[in-house]
């Protein structure tokens, strides 16, 4: 329906922010994790994971009814194109009791920064809340317009 | 699916109401454009009706991952009907003026 465009457009927002918040929170999870991937015979720790967001282009067929009826479609949602692992070297740790260690008593662990994830996640929370007030206020200039007249 | 479903399709079931003033129609022609017009709001309604009951069953039943996606087409749902009720609320506003004229 073409009264409620805007809808669509917050929530491919909300369901990609969703998306990224998942994915930090398995990093957080994975923060220690020295067991990630096993590669030829070797246990490799977890790799930080990253998400790329792209905005959606619209379909063909919307695109042409679009131009047909004289307007030009002004929404554009996003979507998540993919998840890459953070190429960034491991961290190394001397902790020679650890299972994990090497003969020089190293420890690989995750790429993964507490801190960084943190303000990511806060990011994450605030693009959430900024498309659901976006929404709200595009429910609301709506539901003006009914009023008008009354 | 919802996407096609077009509300704005109903001023174009006005059309026949505004014509017959020229082809001077039956009154039972006016009445059946009128009907037909509310009939397809109304079919229009009960699809995205049907389409948030789906959405409530898939959160009940713990399939849902994204609650957004419900509220969202409740939202929409609630629009539309309000939107219908506003034309429907104007229609009969006008009729009753007509009605109501002095002859």
């Amino acid at each position: 329906m073409r009264l409620t465009n805007g809808f669509d457009t917050s929530s491919s927002a909300l369901t990609a922010q969703r998306l990224r918040m998942d994915v930090i929170s398995s990093n957080i999870a994975n923060a220690d994790t020295t067991r990630g991937r096993y590669v030829d015979g070797k246990w490799v720790p977890y790799q930080r994971k990253v998400v790329t967001i792209e905005s959606k282009q619209a379909p063909f067929s919307e695109v042409l009814q679009g131009a047909m009826q004289g307007g030009t479609s002004a929404g554009q949602g996003v979507k998540v194109t993919r998840i890459t692992e953070d190429q960034a070297p491991f961290k190394q740790v001397y902790n020679p009791t650890h299972p994990d260690a090497d003969e020089n008593g190293f420890v690989l662990l995750p790429n993964v920064d507490i801190l960084k994830e943190m303000v990511d996640m806060i990011s994450a929370t605030r693009s959430y809340e900024a498309n659901v007030t976006a929404l709200n206020a595009s429910k609301s200039m709506i539901t003006k317009a009914l009023e008008i007249g009354k | 699916m919802i996407d096609k479903m077009n509300l704005y399709t109903a001023p174009a079931g006005l059309k026949p109401l505004q014509q017959p003033v020229k082809q001077a129609a039956g009154a039972a022609d006016v009445t059946r454009s009128f009907g037909a017009m509310l009939n397809q709001a109304i079919t229009q309604l009960s699809s995205q009706e049907h389409a948030v009951e789906t959405l409530n069953g898939q959160f009940v039943r713990g399939e849902l991952s994204d609650v957004h996606q419900l509220m969202i087409q409740a939202e929409k749902l609630s629009l539309g009907l309000d939107l219908t009720v506003q034309v429907r609320n104007k229609m009969i506003e006008a009729y009753q003026d007509i009605m109501r004229m002095q002859i």
